[in-house]
């Protein structure tokens, strides 16, 4: 009992053990990544937690040298492990936190980073200290850093310059490390984004980037050191890197820029911050005779050199003869921007016929090349506007004066005019025919033969009863046989050509005993016709006709040849009858 | 099949739902229209005729081939706000389609009159009478007793029919030749719809061709558009040669 006892305090022992052993412990480690850092640069500093998942971190209880550290999470990655000690099967899932944070920026040397404390899981957890080494860049020749201001060198409120940086290098960098203020461009109000352009100037391959800035407010703006760092490398056949040592550094010295006030002396109270040098053109584009209340159209062009965002039409109110005598559109004018022009279209109405001219328009502007203030003055346009009629049915009333009586007002008559309206709200007289009342079926558009249509099938179908035209003749005159009259009448007329007559009437005779069923079959020589009968008849006849031929005593004419044939015909004909 | 009714049951519907809306759009754009000639106030006939103008404006942008008498009615429309130009400009595509209507002619002449330009030469000659697509219809129809004459003639050859198949026939294909001609090199016209200059070339930087101001609802001759499109080069009426920004002139 006694040794099963002590066996169970042992094993139980050795269990915790092992659990301690293998049970996870919270850790923390933190990593310096100097290799990258640059001298006087914030370095950055990683920091690893491992923990149960069950335990938390606590992110406002980071110190280092008993100081808050503010630190930045970077993320979450977990782990699982699986022990089994005696059969007991133990499933742990690890969470590794990482975080962030910098440290101020060293000069080159050695460096120690002190413990890193944190609470996890309610224990405090202490990383060991850390040594690092910031190695300081080395100036050289073949990497050099030039900051510059283009077009700022006097600059007044409005006005726009570019601030940049020029970087020349020999070899190809990389860059580990960069401070160049001039491109945040604090302090001024930055135009667009950052431009970038490289080329080559002799030796050095120059990369260079421009910011564009407007300049807001007067004072100076100062710009602290810009600094880059970075390793040279080459690059082998595989298109592998391999990095040079030293580390490249390049500075460049601090700037400031001034944005200088407007001078006070000559300064218009009318200027409204225009920069430029410009010229002034108003033109009108309407008629310049106009009614009272008439739309009149000014074009206002603004022609020159500078600013056009600081150009702005001024209210046209507030000149002298504006408000008075013109009553203007409820719009603002829109600026439509030329190359190196600025055009404004303005409404305005004659309130009076007492108007004679559109008042000179000013504009005060400042050139930052003279440093001078100039006015811009267009010549006043001389106009004639013609009293509108009132229309019919206005009431003027004059009160008395004793009606007057305790109005503080004095004898002078008191002219009421009763549903009167200004000049320029009267409603003119339609002077157009009105619109048509259109329904779908007005604006629907006809379905039409197209033109190429119509005249391509017209053609295709004459061409087609043409080819059909032709063709019918053909089958016409193919199937048409000739008769044996045909054939004899067209031997008749072959008067002067004997052997082509002899031959003609043949055929005639032999196809006429065809025809007359005196032969079977067409015969083409009058030797195979038969002896007998009428077709011996005919044998007879042109062998007698063959014999006088050709003894050389043709004593008779065609014309009796022919007579003597049409009397064969005919006994052919009554033979069939007969038949 | 049931497949295929329901889809055309489907376009149908909403073929019609779309006919039914345009009907109430142009029912709404003369009824604003009225509604601005009656009205009391200035403010009153601005707001109804700019309501009637978005009204057409929309119809012209849906319909492919808009018809004179909606040109006309935008024409009014622009009129009555006292935009001139534009109408002198929705006027004349008016009278492009409807030649021979009276009422474009009297509106555009008081148009015309208002923007301050010389009475128009009218052109006497017949073919200014007749629209492109009468043209076009006359055209077609000839054509076709052209081709009834010629099958005639191949069945039966007649001498008299011989003859009009031959004059018919020259005429046609000079008349054809004529229309080709149109089609194939247009004569592009412009309008102003607002007083402009004529500079001497392709920017605001160029001298002027002349220091007067080319009056809105001027008709000009566009020869040529520059490359980014922005300036066109016209020809006016008196022969002066000149270039003008391409938001001043609208191409007929």
């Amino acid at each position: 009992m006694v040794k099963k006892a002590y066996l169970l305090m042992i094993f139980f022992i050795c269990n915790v053990f092992f659990m301690q052993l293998f049970g996870t412990e919270s850790s923390i480690s933190v990593a310096v990544k100097s290799e990258t850092a640059s001298e006087n640069t914030p370095v950055e500093c990683l920091v690893t937690i491992i923990r149960d998942e069950g335990k938390d971190i606590d992110e406002s209880s980071f110190k280092m040298n008993d100081e808050e550290l503010e630190v930045e999470f970077i993320g979450d990655s977990y782990q699982s492990s699986v022990t089994i000690i005696n059969g007991l099967r133990t499933e742990k899932k690890l969470v590794i936190s990482n975080y962030r944070f910098l440290i101020e920026g060293k000069a080159q040397g050695t460096h120690r980073l002190p413990s890193i404390k944190v609470n996890v899981g309610g224990k405090r957890l202490s990383s060991h200290p850390n040594m690092y080494y910031i190695e300081g860049g080395v100036s050289s020749n073949s990497f050099i850093l030039e900051a510059f201001v283009e077009g700022g060198e006097a600059v007044y409120p409005g006005q726009k310059f570019e601030l940049g940086y020029r970087i020349y290098n020999i070899r190809e960098i990389d860059l580990t490390a960069q401070d160049l203020p001039l491109l945040e461009a604090q302090g001024f109000k930055r135009i667009g984004e950052k431009r970038g352009v490289a080329y080559r100037s002799g030796q050095y391959t120059v990369q260079e980037w421009k910011q564009a800035v407007e300049a807001t407010a007067p004072g100076i703006v100062s710009f602290r050191p810009s600094l880059i760092e970075g390793f040279a490398y080459e690059v082998d056949f595989f298109g592998r890197k391999t990095y040079v040592k030293p580390r490249l550094k390049a500075v460049s010295e601090a700037i400031n820029v001034e944005v200088l006030p407007f001078p006070e002396e000559n300064r218009p109270a009318s200027f409204t911050g225009i920069i430029g040098d410009y010229s002034l053109d108003v033109s009108l584009l309407s008629k310049s005779e106009a009614r009272v209340g008439d739309k009149l159209e000014l074009r206002v062009e603004i022609v020159g050199e500078g600013e056009f965002s600081t150009v702005q039409l001024p209210n046209f109110s507030s000149f002298d003869g504006f408000s008075e005598d013109f009553r203007f559109g409820d719009l603002p004018p829109a600026g439509e921007k030329g190359n190196s022009s600025l055009i404004y279209h303005q409404e305005l109405r004659p309130l009076s016929p007492n108007v004679t001219s559109i008042p000179s328009l000013e504009l005060a502007c400042f050139n930052p090349k003279s440093k001078q203030y100039y006015t811009l003055r267009s010549e006043p346009i001389t106009i004639t506007v013609l009293p509108s009629e009132l229309p019919k049915g206005i009431v003027v009333q004059e009160v008395e004066s004793s009606e007057l009586a305790g109005t503080g007002n004095s004898k002078e008559k008191f002219i009421e005019a009763v549903n009167w309206r200004a000049p320029y709200e009267e409603l003119d007289a339609i002077e157009i025919l009105g619109n048509y009342r259109l329904v779908m079926e007005d604006l629907e558009a006809q379905r039409e033969w197209s033109i190429a249509f119509i005249i391509f099938s017209g053609l295709g179908a004459l061409f087609l009863q043409t080819g059909t035209a032709h063709y019918i003749q053909k089958q016409r005159k193919k199937g048409k046989r000739e008769t044996a009259s045909e054939i004899f009448k067209k031997a008749s007329k072959m008067q002067g050509e004997e052997k082509e007559f002899f031959s003609v009437l043949q055929r005639a005779m032999l196809l006429k005993l065809f025809e007359c069923g005196f032969l079977e079959k067409e015969l083409h020589s009058i030797n195979e016709v038969s002896s007998e009968g009428i077709c011996g008849e005919i044998r007879g006849f042109f062998r007698a006709l063959e014999e006088r031929r050709f003894s050389g005593k043709m004593d008779l004419s065609l014309a009796e040849v022919i007579k003597d044939a049409k009397k064969m015909f005919r006994k052919i004909e009554k033979e069939r009858r007969q038949k | 099949m049931r497949f295929f009714f329901r889809i055309v049951f489907i376009i149908s519907f909403f073929s019609a739902s779309l006919h039914a809306s345009y009907e109430d759009s142009l029912a709404s754009a003369y009824a604003s229209y009225v509604k601005g000639e009656k009205a009391k106030t200035v403010a009153e006939r601005r707001e109804s005729f700019n309501n009637s103008l978005a009204l057409y404006s929309e119809m012209e942008s849906l319909i492919p081939t808009p018809d004179g008498r909606l040109f006309l009615n935008i024409g009014n429309c622009f009129f009555q706000l006292e935009e001139y130009g534009w109408a002198i400009y929705y006027y004349n595509k008016a009278e492009e389609l409807l030649p021979r209507e009276a009422r474009i002619k009297k509106n555009l002449e008081t148009a015309r009159k208002k923007a301050g330009l010389k009475v128009e030469d009218k052109n006497t000659f017949f073919s200014s009478k007749i629209s492109p697509k009468e043209k076009e219809a006359a055209f077609k129809t000839c054509f076709l007793i052209w081709t009834v004459l010629m099958s005639l003639f191949i069945w039966k050859r007649s001498r008299i029919i011989q003859r009009f198949v031959f004059g018919l026939g020259s005429i046609m294909a000079i008349w054809g030749l004529t229309l080709g001609y149109s089609y194939a090199f247009p004569e592009v016209k412009g309008i102003f719809i607002r007083p402009t200059k004529l500079h001497r070339d392709a920017g605001e930087q160029y001298a002027l061709v002349k220091s007067e101001l080319l009056p809105q609802g001027e008709k000009v001759q566009v020869i040529d558009v520059m490359t980014d499109g922005k300036w066109l080069k016209v020809s006016t009426t008196d022969g002066t040669m000149g270039y003008v920004p391409h938001s001043a002139i609208r191409i007929m």
